[in-house]
């Protein structure tokens, strides 16, 4: 909701989280972040915990493409103290709905290789490396390898109940995994 | 814990072991009480939230699941998360003091 958006953009813009978002960085106008934030979206959500009404992070679905079954997801955590497993889980509950929502064949996460920390060992079981651009992005004094992952919808479906909770456990509606098939 | 024919029983630390060292990818030997979930056993975020997963399921730990985003993953063991399926408490205060470096 727009009134998100101010905690957003301040996260967006901070020192911890900065430069792991799309703007890496750069603080963007007031008008030019509204734009950003929607620019290719299909769909995006804040996690929030059921116990509060404080966002941990966001997930998005964008640059679609119906023709060939594919888009890109992308998600952050706003939490910079160390692993928030909500927000994968946040993460897992949209997939499914993605995957409900529309026939993509596979989702793509590009990222930069400093980001891939907290999903490093899913790469081989649950996310396929695809590409990999060499020493792409600059930050910090070196170099670093910009990341393509996929997601595939077939590897999602039989790896799903790792990562939803029991029925009793979440407050969100269980998705019929056969609505995925 | 839950059995196979949805009866339940309390686990030993050697099951509750067992089930961590299978979301960690790793031999049980190679988990002890001791381990560390992220440094000694290599668990990172996606692992962590299987973890959840798999103690909300198995071990009815549905607490761990509600306040999983506050926990202090770095600094949890195994013996921290078993203790806490045993009695249905978080780590004690002694532990937060631990993991904000207060005290070491």
């Amino acid at each position: 909701m727009a009134t998100d958006y101010p905690a957003i953009r301040a996260l967006e813009a901070s020192e911890s989280l900065g430069f792991r978002w799309r703007s890496r960085g750069a603080v963007r106008s007031p008008e030019e972040w509204h734009k950003s934030l929607w620019a290719e979206v299909l769909t995006q959500f804040l996690v929030v915990e059921t116990s509060g009404d404080r966002p941990r992070g966001i997930v998005a679905v964008y640059r679609p493409n119906f023709e060939d079954r594919h888009a890109y997801l992308a998600a952050a955590s706003f939490d910079a103290r160390g692993p928030n497993p909500n927000v994968v889980l946040g993460l897992g509950l949209f997939v499914d709905y993605v995957f409900t929502c529309w026939d993509f064949r596979k989702l793509y996460m590009e990222l930069p290789e400093f980001n891939l920390e907290p999903f490093a060992t899913g790469v081989g079981w649950l996310f396929e490396l695809e590409a990999t651009m060499r020493e792409h992005l600059f930050y910090s004094g070196r170099y670093w390898d910009r990341l393509v992952l996929a997601l595939y919808r077939d590897t999602w479906r039989r790896e799903r109940s790792r990562f939803l909770l029991p029925l009793g456990e979440r407050n969100d509606a269980q998705l019929d995994e056969s609505a995925i098939s | 814990m839950r059995l196979a024919d949805g009866s339940r029983r309390v686990a030993t630390i050697g099951e509750f072991a067992a089930a961590i060292a299978n979301v960690a990818r790793l031999d049980t030997a190679a988990v002890s009480p001791e381990s560390l979930l992220i440094a000694d056993l290599g668990l990172d975020s996606l692992g962590v939230a299987e973890l959840v997963v798999v103690l909300a399921e198995r071990f009815d730990m549905a607490g761990l699941a509600a306040s999983a985003g506050d926990r202090p993953w770095r600094t949890l063991t195994v013996a921290d998360l078993f203790g806490e399926y045993l009695t249905g408490d978080a780590p004690s205060a002694e532990h937060a003091r631990r993991a904000n470096g207060v005290g070491t």
